[in-house]
């Protein structure tokens, strides 16, 4: 760097003068060319205002679908001229979506897009797109010279372990096809039989791993489509090409079709952490949600841990509604966020307390006897009974004497939820106290609402008794109300507050409203989700809402918001036919080749399995831990095993960039991973990462048809582009068939080619048709019609919902049938032996396993019916699997006084991740003009060289927590985890890898967030090993890597260097009894995007130490801070201000 | 020597004056500014810039303002002699002041040729004792440029890892340097522009690692009619080492042997990310160094290392 003792004025050595001359020129050109008098009457020559006005003409414009992960897939319109599109606006049109039954939208959602929308085609015409295939150096090399075996010499010769390192080659599709089908066939022979389970098992993967491949090499290739929702087609299928790979399996193990079996399919929802993994336990959906416009009908909206301000911003508008409805709006978050100036009241809580603050909630209500008896009895398994030898629900079985299973065979549980003979032998049937009777009696799971009384049945909600069991023991048994009553005890006012630091009277205050106010909504999103414990807080916050009936009516309930991950929105039926699945899992080996078949006729047979990206994101191994007590225990369920990872196949995801723990993948996971293959549109860090990548359409580019619905609104959309594509790219549809072909090609067996027939002959549409033909929602429609605008908009109409807005569990209150849960009833207990094990049998409050400053883990009660497990595990033990499976139970009292070493050893932030408005996920990561947005360092100009690149990714301080560590507004910082694990496994200095994984990133200081609370949006793409050398090596200093072009959004990290995955054991559970997502049947145990593993990244602590002053160039304070106008920094005047001092009366 | 003057600082020095003699009740300079400047507003666009300018210049030198800055420049015999121009500029803030030297530019085949640039708030001539405390500080700077003895050869590459630590090496460049001329002005019977107090407090504050009994010695040192180098003052800035020899020998002071003390800012030796959180108390190391020593064989204790690679290391010995 330079250095002079100041800049001298190179300018200034003839000021006077050339300022006289410039300016001299300037003024010349100022005068006017033709005198005018009054330009209003008169005007000589107009022409130039025709050019004006014509660079806003256009040639054509055409309507497509956005559709990121956003949910809301809303319709925009390219205004395009010489082929170019120019702009694009909001197609206003949905007031004209109908249905088959003459209904409309109404027009309260316009306006539909933001300003992700807008500069869309920005990216589009961007300089980061995919023009073609790409295919790694050292990968090639490895296929071409036979795919020798990776020994520890040829793992590195071939770059398997410094992917980030190699070259990209251009390759031709029909090339890049071949090499893809190559690699398939020989991961699937190498990996299978006795052979391919002794390689790996000298690799070190868990047996039971190993064990649930049941022979097939297939099942080590992992194959995504997502957020396959957003393009059903294009997306989903992914997972039918994993289902392809049973014709594979066939021919590589010479197996028929019975024992033939595919790939493993990834999830979406669970993997983002989007899903709130405890709604399962309450009411047996997967989530709870809702048409965006239910939520006006809310008289007490609650937003906890959720921001529809920032993050659904078309639909925030409902939420803005409520202040003209006369509703009462309440914020619950750590910080002061978007939504809390708008509400009536903001409660601020510790982050990961929400489960205490709601049991104070319902204790209160409880204790004033302010709840709905009659819905309790009706609709909650409150009044059951609960055995205290065991804590599982008593049965009827176990106490009348040979009792069989009543008949509700006529019942909804059986005729319309799918319910099986074995399922419903194997719930049995539950005992209640009756009132009218005086003693037990047996009810079902359909005997809810309204049954009860005609059964004669009016069940105790208070209540301790003793019954006799079958085998003569005497037991005794509470109702579960009963028990909560003791249960709550813990969760008094004072303790509430201390535990939450959330202000006493302002939740004496909530409690209130919720009591009297209705009906009363409460929406989460990954604020409550993306945290280890979000099991307990999502049942915690049904608790209230169950006392006082808030279900099934509309603007009731506790909604979950995310991504768009509805899969279950094309469900399949007995009746319609196999919906969803007759696409990704239609059968291989019996596929119909008919264009005409309907949907019904579709043979779906799935040959693949689910599974968690998250065992992979932890090492690639399920949750096995070596316990004191026990020895070796396997607490990852059967129905969730994992397998080895040999291949990983992704489409419109950028996996290993929003990967928890990415630099850990890159560095100790992925150089086992023998082939990765990433489909996207732009230049990725899961590319630099990958071995192939192929590019695929935008949006506006797409030359097929392709269709979206949403979890958040009830529209059904169907488009295709009105651009030709820029490059060399194909729709998605056109890669998935191409990959397959050419499978087909290299087997020699047609078949591969026969089950895609239809996307290869450029008809996705055959398969749209089958699609909306065998689902519950879509069964009706012809696609004709929908692209003819039938339905008021070409390419739109509206799903077929049982009402407008959807709202969940309307039938079950309003028609008087099951929930899907075990009971069929609204649960706060649930009794599956896992649970019982981990003490989480009550909905309690427990510490993280990191993220806070007490005892990791502890269970926070002194009830006396929670009876944990510790397995041995010391209290002081901090690796982070014994940490996430020690259950021990301490009153408040106790806990407060333990101590998280990791806090007490200055690791005492908690690292809030949030998505940013300006981003999904990654995709807009660098866009320009959002990058700009998205932070308080956006510079066109990058007049600091230091910058990434125009935006700069910025860390939330609050100025206080900031100064005391001597950082200034504007400086660089570190953010460091635990350094046990952060930002990889084994990080040394030495290692230049940890050059590139270390987090720095700019500190801006805001006092909405409170002092142990930092934050920083997630999903902007993270530094690798070539943007840090163009970072490093680049005169202008911007850290975009010479070869692919990738731009970074950090110098160097990124916010996955402080992240990690975590396994929850109530995660994992065979036991489970829930509904299935894509069809009315339930299921025992393990689902993807159901209960799974639910990714959490907020659950972490970190450490912030000053890097860099901010100043330009590193020298001194970031000046905007030096105004005395910016939070922390204010003036005299701007405190005065501040104070309304402005003003004086 | 020719002087030249930025017509945006005599502008706001006029006008400046004009103001304040309004606020202190006589409004003479006012009338009789006006008188001159309204006429020009008629002129042609093209020619009201130089008008103005050209009044500016008169009521600058009317007032007297000139003057003042060639009586500060007469002072400076070395510097009338050796450069060729003065420019006296306007400076919006006080991160903008000071006086520097160019040495020709790049056209020119002569680089003999020296220019001076001063830049200057506008209220510096508010208060003339204090104006004439500033310039012959800054001038002094100057004649240290101009002096062969000094050693400045223009613009010099730092082998430095980030902008931070090149940040730190100036500012301790400039502390020092301006500690030497005031005390030389000191010794010459001049009034410095800080005291020396003042000057003990600043240097107090950014060595405070050291003991007191060193600072004292070293400032001793410093405080004194000798002028430094500029080489010296560079070793002194980029490192302790050479600020602790000019202390003397510890034990004659008496004081205890200091060990290098790493600037805040600066890349540590093992990972190379610069750090404001060096390692203090090396003596906990223990076990650790030679942990350290295999990865990084010619690693020391003195040569530091940050919190986080302790952290590191001391994981992998058990000892976090």
């Amino acid at each position: 760097m330079a250095f002079t003792r100041r800049q001298f004025l190179q300018a200034t050595t003839a000021a006077g003068v050339l300022t006289l001359a410039d300016r001299g020129l300037g003024l010349s050109l100022l005068q006017p060319a033709v005198e005018v008098g009054n330009p209003l009457e008169s005007y000589p020559d107009r022409d130039w205002e025709r050019i004006y006005r014509d660079q806003y003409t256009y040639d054509s414009s055409f309507a497509f679908v956005c559709s990121p992960n956003d949910t809301h897939a809303c319709r925009l319109r390219a205004f395009v001229k010489n082929g170019v599109i120019l702009r694009l606006e909001q197609n206003y049109d949905v007031e004209r979506y109908g249905d088959l039954y003459g209904n409309k939208a109404t027009v309260a959602w316009h306006p539909r897009g933001c300003p992700k929308g807008y500069t869309l085609a920005r990216r589009i015409y961007g300089p980061y797109r995919l023009k073609y295939p790409i295919i790694r150096k050292g990968w090639k090399q490895w296929a071409d010279d036979g795919f020798p075996e990776l020994t520890a010499t040829n793992l590195s010769k071939y770059r398997f372990d410094s992917r980030g390192q190699d070259e990209f080659l251009k390759i031709s599709w029909d090339g890049v096809f071949t090499y893809v089908a190559k690699g398939m066939s020989h991961i699937a022979k190498k990996y299978s039989g006795e052979e391919g389970a002794r390689r790996l098992k000298a690799q070190g993967y868990a047996p039971e791993m190993i064990e649930e491949m049941h022979g097939a090499g297939t099942r080590t290739m992992k194959l995504r489509g997502g957020m396959g929702l957003l393009g059903v087609i294009g997306k989903y299928g992914a997972y039918r090409l994993s289902n392809t790979l049973a014709l594979l399996d066939a021919t590589v193990r010479g197996v028929g079709q019975d024992k033939a079996l595919g790939g493993r399919i990834w999830s979406n929802y669970t993997w983002h952490g989007d899903q709130a993994p405890g709604q399962p336990f309450v009411h047996g959906l997967q989530a709870d949600d809702a048409d965006f416009n239910e939520l006006r009908f809310s008289k007490l909206h609650i937003q906890c841990g959720k921001n529809l301000v920032e993050n659904k911003m078309p639909e925030s508008h409902f939420f803005n509604e409520l202040m003209e409805r006369g509703a009462k709006i309440v914020t619950i978050a750590p910080e002061y966020n978007a939504p809390a100036p708008k509400s009536d009241y903001w409660i601020p809580i510790r982050p990961q307390t929400d489960a205490a603050l709601f049991l104070g909630l319902s204790k209160i209500l409880i204790d004033e006897k302010r709840y709905d008896e009659g819905f309790v009895k009706q609709f909650t398994d409150l009044p059951l009974l609960i055995r205290t030898d065991t804590l599982t629900r008593l049965k009827a079985a176990e106490v009348f004497p040979g009792y069989k299973n009543q008949d509700i065979s006529q019942g909804a549980s059986v005729k319309v939820h799918g319910l099986t003979r074995e399922q419903r032998e194997q719930l049995g049937d539950f005992v209640i106290w009756n009132l009218k009777t005086g003693g037990p009696r047996a009810i079902t799971r359909d005997d809810v609402g309204k049954h009860l009384a005609e059964k004669g049945i009016d069940p105790a909600l208070e209540g301790r008794y003793t019954v006799k069991t079958v085998d003569g023991k005497e037991v005794e048994v509470f109702t579960l109300f009963e028990l909560y009553k003791i249960h709550l005890k813990d969760y008094d006012l004072d303790t509430v507050h201390e535990i939450t630091q959330a202000p006493k009277e302002l939740i004496r205050r909530l409690a209130s409203d919720i009591a009297t106010l209705k009906p009363a909504a409460i929406h989460i999103g990954e604020g409550i989700n993306h945290w280890f414990h979000a099991t307990e807080a999502n049942r915690a916050f049904y608790l209230p809402l169950m006392l006082t009936g808030n279900f099934g009516v509309p603007g009731s309930g506790c909604r979950t918001w995310a991504g768009n991950y509805k899969a279950a929105l094309f469900q399949g039926s007995a009746w319609s036919g196999p919906g969803f699945k007759g696409w990704v899992a239609e059968d291989p080996f019996h596929p119909n080749l008919d264009p005409a078949a309907r949907g019904k006729e579709i043979h779906a047979h799935s040959y693949t399995k689910d599974e968690e990206p998250a065992y992979w994101n932890h090492g690639d191994t399920p949750l096995i831990v070596n316990t004191p007590k026990y020895g070796r225990k396997i607490f990852t369920g059967r129905t969730h095993m994992p397998t080895p990872t040999k291949l990983m196949f992704f489409t419109n995801v950028n996996l290993i960039n929003n990967a928890k723990h990415a630099y850990d993948m890159i560095k100790n996971v992925d150089p086992k991973v023998e082939l990765i293959v990433s489909v996207d549109i732009e230049m990725t860090a899961s590319i630099e990462y990958a071995d192939i990548a192929l590019p695929a359409n935008s949006w506006p580019e797409f030359q097929t048809l392709e269709i979206t619905a949403s979890c958040s609104n009830p529209f059904l959309q169907i488009w295709k582009g009105g651009i030709k594509p820029l490059y060399d790219t194909k729709d998605d549809v056109m890669i998935l068939a191409g990959v397959a072909a050419k499978l087909g090609e290299i087997l020699h067996d047609k078949r591969f080619a026969d089950y895609w027939k239809f996307a290869l002959e450029g008809r996705p549409e055959v398969y749209i048709q089958r699609l909306l033909d065998s689902s519950t929602t879509t069964a009706g429609y012809k696609l004709d019609d929908i692209m003819a605008g039938k339905f008021g908009e070409p390419g739109a109409a509206l799903m077929l919902f049982r009402t407008y807005p959807r709202v969940p569990f309307w039938e079950q209150v309003n028609d008087h049938v099951a929930f899907f849960t075990p009971t069929g009833r609204i649960q706060a207990y649930n009794d599956e032996p896992e649970v019982i094990e981990y003490g989480e049998n009550f909905i309690v409050h427990r510490e993280g396993p990191e993220a806070t400053p007490y005892l990791p883990n502890v269970i926070v009660s002194s009830n006396p019916y929670i009876r944990p497990d510790d397995y041995g595990i010391p209290l002081d033990a901090m690796g982070w699997d014994e940490r996430t499976v020690r259950n021990v139970r301490m009153p408040w009292s106790q806990v407060k006084e333990t101590k998280n070493p990791l806090w007490s050893k200055g690791y005492h932030f908690y690292l809030l991740t949030p998505k940013t408005r300006h981003r999904v996920h990654s995709q807009w990561s660098v866009c320009d003009w959002n990058l700009i947005w998205d932070s308080n360092f956006g510079d066109p100009y990058r007049m600091d060289k230091r910058m990434a690149g125009v935006g700069e990714h910025q860390l939330h301080v609050n100025p206080k927590a900031a100064r005391d560590l001597g950082i200034n507004d504007g400086d660089y910082v570190y953010v460091d985890a635990n350094p046990a694990d952060r930002p990889y496994i084994g990080w040394k200095p030495s290692d230049p890898f940890y050059k590139v994984a270390r987090c720095m990133v700019r500190v801006k200081f805001n006092p909405a967030y409170p002092y142990h609370c930092i934050m920083m949006k997630h999903a902007p793409f993270i530094a690798t090993e070539k943007s840090v050398k163009g970072h490093e090596t680049r005169p202008d200093g911007q850290a975009t890597s010479e070869d692919t072009g990738y731009q970074s959004n950090f110098r160097y990290g990124s916010h996955q260097s402080c992240t990690r995955n975590w396994h929850m054991p109530m995660h994992q559970l065979d036991t489970l009894f829930h509904k299935q997502k894509t069809s009315m049947t339930f299921i025992f145990g393990g689902e993807a995007d159901n209960h799974a593993i639910n990714t959490v990244p907020k659950e972490t602590l970190v450490k912030v130490t000053k890097a860099e002053d901010g100043g330009l160039g590193g020298k001194g304070i970031w000046e905007p801070a030096r105004t005395g106008f910016t939070p922390g920094n204010e003036n005299e005047a701007m405190k005065r201000y501040l104070d309304g001092g402005f003003i004086e009366t | 020597m020719e002087i030249q003057y930025d017509p945006l600082l005599t502008e706001a020095v006029v006008l400046q004056e004009i103001s304040r003699r309004q606020d202190a009740g006589d409004p003479g300079l006012f009338r009789e500014y006006h008188i001159a400047a309204d006429p020009l507003y008629h002129r042609r666009p093209d020619a009201r810039d130089a008008a103005f300018e050209r009044l500016h210049d008169q009521f600058f030198i009317r007032l007297g303002f000139a003057e003042r800055v060639e009586a500060e420049l007469s002072e400076f015999p070395s510097i009338e002699g050796t450069a060729s121009g003065l420019l006296v500029a306007l400076a919006a803030s006080s991160a903008e002041e000071g006086a520097d030297l160019s040495l020709g530019q790049a056209s020119d085949n002569d680089h003999s040729i020296k220019r001076i640039g001063v830049r200057l708030r506008a209220d510096r001539f508010l208060n003339l004792p204090a104006l004439h405390r500033y310039l012959r500080h800054e001038l002094l700077h100057v004649v240290d440029l101009l002096d062969p003895g000094f050693g400045y050869e223009g613009e010099i590459r730092l082998a430095v890892a980030s902008p931070a630590e090149e940040n730190i090496i100036r500012n301790r460049y400039r502390l020092l340097w301006c500690l030497s001329i005031d005390a030389r002005l000191e010794a010459a019977g001049g009034e410095p522009l800080a005291d020396r107090d003042s000057h003990r407090g600043e240097f107090d504050a950014q060595y405070r690692k050291f003991s007191p009994t060193i600072r004292e010695a070293i400032f001793e040192r410093l405080w004194r009619p000798e002028p430094l180098s500029h080489s010296l003052l560079l070793q002194m800035a980029t490192g302790s080492q050479a600020l602790l020899r000019i202390a003397g020998d510890p034990s004659q002071t008496g004081a205890e042997t200091p060990r290098t003390v790493p600037l805040p800012g600066s890349p540590c030796p093992l990972c190379r990310f610069p750090t404001y959180h060096f390692v203090e108390d090396h003596n906990a190391l223990g076990a650790l160094v030679t942990e350290i020593q295999q990865d990084f064989p010619d690693w020391r204790i003195d040569d530091g290392l940050c919190e986080r690679c302790l952290e590191g290391y001391a994981l992998r010995v058990g000892r976090w």
